[in-house]
């Protein structure tokens, strides 16, 4: 009987710290990122009787290896020829490099620079498939010798051990946090084409647009920001601290609600009210802007500081694809998003397609009690427009 | 109540389980249903519990179809017991010979009345299962489930009553027991029960009249006596059967052939 | 004897009824104070009976009690679902999922986006739509279940069939959708009751009261106590099986199904709250063990619930699904009691 007592508690107390060892790694933050160390190898120059040659020289018979962002070394012998981009940001840095003429592969989402599309329906360039749904018989249909993925999507990273296989090389770029992470990614992809100095003066380029903003940014105002992702019935996922977006509203003078936490949380109503954001930013992802503002109408959101003062923004097409892609954009980005966030102080720059919810309109009821905030009509404005 | 059967045939897909098959019963008495396995004793058993319809053929219950009565009224007036009790989710005792009473409840009554418990203390002494009532059914002896199985047939006080194996895994005690009180119950209440049995020395004992079925079809029917002493039960059985008499009783005791050619 | 035992059977449970509800009230109030900010128990109930707090105080209150009323409602209503489904095919192992309802409606619920993003924008209208597919769910595994028979057992091989053609058939929609929303779907379903609101809790609340009222009505809890002892033993008690096990299965196609459109897909509950009540009372008395599985499962949504906001404010990420909180507070629970009931 004592026995039994005895395995009775054990068993309970084992599915007990089974359950608090799920919790525990949840609150830690779960899967520990893997680190990344950049190696730099010495490349063996072949020095060429004249001397004077040497600077302009490209060294095709050097081998030139980087280490990915699973931390893989990757070799070429020569700068590969086919490429195959799975991402959009991806894409925008391979044309910003001036590679274009290497890319033989993008995905669906592939819009930007408009010259993508141009190939595209050129036939130059082929289709592989969506971001998320990359098609692997495609890829290798198209004899690509290096295919660019990005770490921090799934389907990618599913693609390696089957393209490796073939005998295609996959280079993974990071799931960025910040710009440094987009710097180290550009770098990496400028080693392998053996364009770094191309990849120095765009990187110059991008910090010095941000630079530019983070001097005009007030230092004594910090507006408070709600990102959501997609319309509230979804679910309400925001953008944590270590994300891109949350590196974006940080570095663009604003306070991230969410910045506490990592990845893309679920928050709740009751949070929201409790930080009482200044301005809401929402991914609209191809939605009617007229259904979207009546829906937050209905919700808490209304009884916000950012409804109340008409500060909801419904960020569309090429401004969403802006904030959401760690790529050569980066200083735009940032500039677009402190134009939100400090109108006064920014112009807004010309691109589409950000919304702003009609001044304050919409009701809301709590408690019993109907909370109505005006009777404007919801006319959403365009704000930015090409 | 009188019960007739007017060659009642069924089948199972293709296979006929009873073929033309005409019986009666009269009330007060008892008719037991033997022969082999598969002879369509069980199949006999739930067309009269109207638990299957006939393919042909009618059952008559005190003169009128048993397909014009109403589902409530048949399940008031008859109860048909099924030893296969399905025991996956936990129920006790008293719970299952609780549930026999649900036909008489009036409409929206949710629990049971006190002459419902009554009967149920009643029964389970009769049956001496009084200290198995809140017993779980899943912790019983297939003898003691037997007898609750007696009980919650008994419980609707039927006027027709069909059992399928009461004797089965009773020790020889509560055989007798139990086909005692099922007599008793029959006499008392002018009711009418059918048994379907496989021992064929019970039978002998406790039935007015004994109807042998093999493949369906009934070749036998008539008094114990005459049925088992008929060379009807050595063809369809195999085995030879004995009648001997004990006091007042022709007990019937089947014998293997192979004794029988060792004595001659 | 039987008397005696009869009304011991009664004061456990009146007692237990009195228990649970107890706890349901205690975390019913504990609830409405953990949140983001933490409001005192006694402020709480104060401030909902006189209204003398101040605005903010009073909408954060509006936003919880929507929440705690919608997660007491779908532990209800999937608990209730579990011990009907566990009824009809006399199966402790059954949930409420099994008849398929959950994949059609999130098939039906992605052909609508397909044909329309908008919808997601439009809650009401996406909730209809899920519950309309909820339903369609259930009439297809009941009519394969009928036309191959009608058995409990083919009614459950036909929702299992329409389960997995539709958690296929909507895994590639999604992954169509996936494509065009340029964000992962997995969050489709995913239970959680964050986004609920008072104005959701009709869809919650109607098909949970007509579905309970129904079930006595018709007198189901004593239908499926004769069941429990086989179908002759039901039929000759004079209960229509065949229509016993759809109407039950229908009502737990329906309060499931609206809990899928409302807060998504729940799972565990359904499951251990029929267990929990069995347990507690000691046999499956369905007038019994469908009360007292409503207030268990009920207990048990709500306290998921509080432990999901909970880990919000200590952890880094946001909340967890329900469902998931569900598995990690219930299983243990449920393990003691698995336990203790081999050993009596």
């Amino acid at each position: 009987m004592v026995a039994r007592n005895v395995a009775l508690t054990l068993v309970v107390a084992l599915m007990m710290l089974a359950a608090g060892f799920g919790v525990g790694t949840y609150l830690a933050g779960g899967t520990a990122t893997t680190a990344i160390i950049t190696e730099i190898k010495t490349t063996t120059v072949v020095f060429t009787e004249r001397l004077t040659e040497l600077t302009t020289v490209v060294m095709p018979e050097a081998r030139i290896s980087v280490v990915d962002a699973l931390g893989r070394e990757i070799t070429f012998d020569k700068p590969p020829t086919r490429v195959v981009s799975l991402a959009p940001s991806i894409t925008e840095m391979l044309f910003a490099l001036g590679l274009q003429d290497r890319v033989v592969g993008v995905t669906s989402h592939c819009n930007y620079p408009p010259e993508v599309q141009q190939l595209v329906s050129k036939g130059e360039i082929a289709i592989i498939g969506g971001f998320w749904t990359p098609d692997l018989e495609k890829i290798v249909s198209l004899k690509p010798d290096l295919v660019i993925g990005s770490a921090g999507t799934l389907p990618h990273l599913k693609l390696k051990e089957s393209l490796e296989q073939v005998g295609i090389k996959v280079f993974y770029t990071r799931a960025a946090s910040d710009k440094y992470d987009v710097y180290s990614d550009i770098r990496a992809l400028a080693k392998i084409f053996r364009v770094e100095r191309v990849a120095e003066e765009l990187i110059n380029r991008i910090e010095a647009d941000i630079k530019s903003v983070e001097t005009s940014i007030p230092k004594d105002e910090k507006p408070k920001v709600l990102v959501l992702l997609g319309p509230p019935a979804w679910g309400l996922y925001s953008a944590g601290g270590n994300t891109f977006m949350g590196w974006l509203i940080r570095t663009a003078g604003g306070v991230n609600i969410a910045d506490k936490f990592t990845g893309w949380p679920v928050l709740d109503y009751d949070f929201i009210l409790l930080h009482d954001p200044d301005v809401i930013i929402i991914s609209a992802m191809g939605l009617n802007y007229t259904t979207l503002s009546k829906e937050i109408g209905e919700t808490p959101l209304a009884l916000t500081k950012a409804f109340k003062n008409g500060k909801v923004y419904l960020v569309d097409q090429e401004a969403n694809d802006i904030l959401v892609r760690p790529g050569p954009r980066l200083g735009l980005a940032v500039r677009m998003l402190a134009s939100i966030l400090f109108p006064d102080i920014f112009e807004p720059p010309k691109t589409p397609v950000v919304y702003r919810v009609g001044e304050g309109t919409g009701s809301f009821s709590s408690a019993g009690t109907t909370i109505r905030l005006s009777t404007v009509e919801i006319l959403p404005r365009i704000v930015f427009t090409t | 109540m009188r019960i007739e059967l007017k060659n009642v045939s069924f089948s199972y897909n293709s296979v006929k389980a009873v073929d033309k098959v005409s019986l009666e019963i009269d009330s007060g008495k008892t008719l037991c249903l033997v022969g082999p396995n598969g002879s369509g004793k069980t199949t006999l058993l739930k067309l009269v519990a109207s638990l299957i319809r006939p393919k042909e053929g009618v059952i008559y219950l005190d003169g009128k179809d048993l397909k014009t009565f109403d589902i409530n009224e048949i399940a008031k007036m008859l109860s048909y017991s099924d030893p296969h009790l399905p025991r996956t989710l936990p129920a006790r005792v008293i719970d299952f010979i609780l549930t026999s009473r649900y036909p008489f409840h009036k409409a929206f009554q949710y629990f049971e009345s006190k002459d419902d418990l009554e009967l149920v203390d009643f029964l389970s002494r009769e049956l001496k299962i009084s200290h198995l009532l809140d017993r779980r059914l899943d912790q019983l002896s297939s003898g003691e489930l037997q007898r609750v199985v007696i009980a919650a047939a008994l419980a609707k006080k039927p006027k027709v009553l069909l059992l399928d194996e009461p004797s089965a895994f009773l020790d020889i005690r509560y055989r007798f027991e139990v086909m005692d009180i099922v007599k008793k119950y029959v006499a008392k209440y002018g009711a009418t029960s059918i048994v379907a049995l496989h021992d064929i020395n019970i039978a002998s004992l406790y039935c007015d009249t004994v109807a042998l079925l093999n493949k369906g079809k009934i070749v036998a029917c008539g008094p114990p006596s005459d049925v088992f002493s008929s060379k009807v039960v050595e063809e369809v059985y195999g085995v030879k059967v004995e009648i001997i008499q004990v006091g007042s009783y022709y007990v019937a005791f089947p014998l293997p052939n192979y004794r029988d050619r060792q004595h001659t | 004897m039987a008397y005696q035992i009869a009304r011991i059977s009664k004061t456990k449970f009146l007692l237990l009824v009195l228990a649970l509800s107890s706890l349901l009230l205690l975390l019913a109030v504990v609830s409405l104070s953990v949140g983001s900010s933490m409001i005192p128990p006694f402020q709480a109930l104060y401030c909902l009976a006189r209204a003398e707090c101040s605005e903010t105080t009073r909408l954060i209150l509006g936003l919880r009690v929507a929440r705690t009323t919608a997660s007491i409602l779908v532990g209800c209503m999937l608990a209730v679902a579990g011990v009907l489904i566990q009824g009809i095919t006399r199966n402790p192992l059954a949930d409420p999922f099994i008849l398929g309802i959950s994949s059609t409606a999130l098939a039906i619920l992605s052909v609508a986006l397909l044909v329309d993003v908008n919808i997601l924008a439009q809650r009401q209208l996406a909730i209809s739509i899920a519950l309309g597919g909820a339903l369609l769910g259930f009439f297809m595994t009941t009519s394969i279940g009928v036309l191959s028979g009608g058995t409990v057992l083919s009614l459950v091989l036909s929702g299992i069939a329409v389960s997995a053609l539709f958690s296929g058939v909507s895994h590639v929609l999604l992954y169509m959708l996936q494509d065009r929303l340029r964000h992962p779907y997995v969050n489709l379903l995913m239970g959680s009751t964050s986004g609920t609101l008072g104005r959701d809790i009709p869809y919650l609340a109607v098909p949970a009261v007509l579905s309970l009222l129904a079930l006595y009505a018709l007198g189901i809890p004593k239908a499926l106590n004769a069941y429990l002892f086989g179908e002759h033993h039901a039929s000759q008690l004079g209960y229509r099986v065949k229509l016993t096990t759809i109407t039950s299965a229908f009502i737990a196609s329906l309060l499931t199904g609206a809990s899928v459109a409302v807060v998504g897909i729940v799972g565990f509950i359904g499951l251990a709250g029929p267990h929990i009540s069995r347990m507690l009372y000691g046999t499956s008395d369905h007038r019994v063990t469908v009360v007292l599985s409503a207030l268990s499962g009920s207990a048990l949504a709500v306290s998921a619930d509080i432990v999901a906001r909970l880990i919000t404010l200590f952890s880094t990420r946001g909340e967890l699904p329900l469902g998931v909180v569900t598995s990690i507070i219930g299983a243990p629970f449920l393990a003691y009691l698995v336990i203790r009931g081999g050993r009596s």
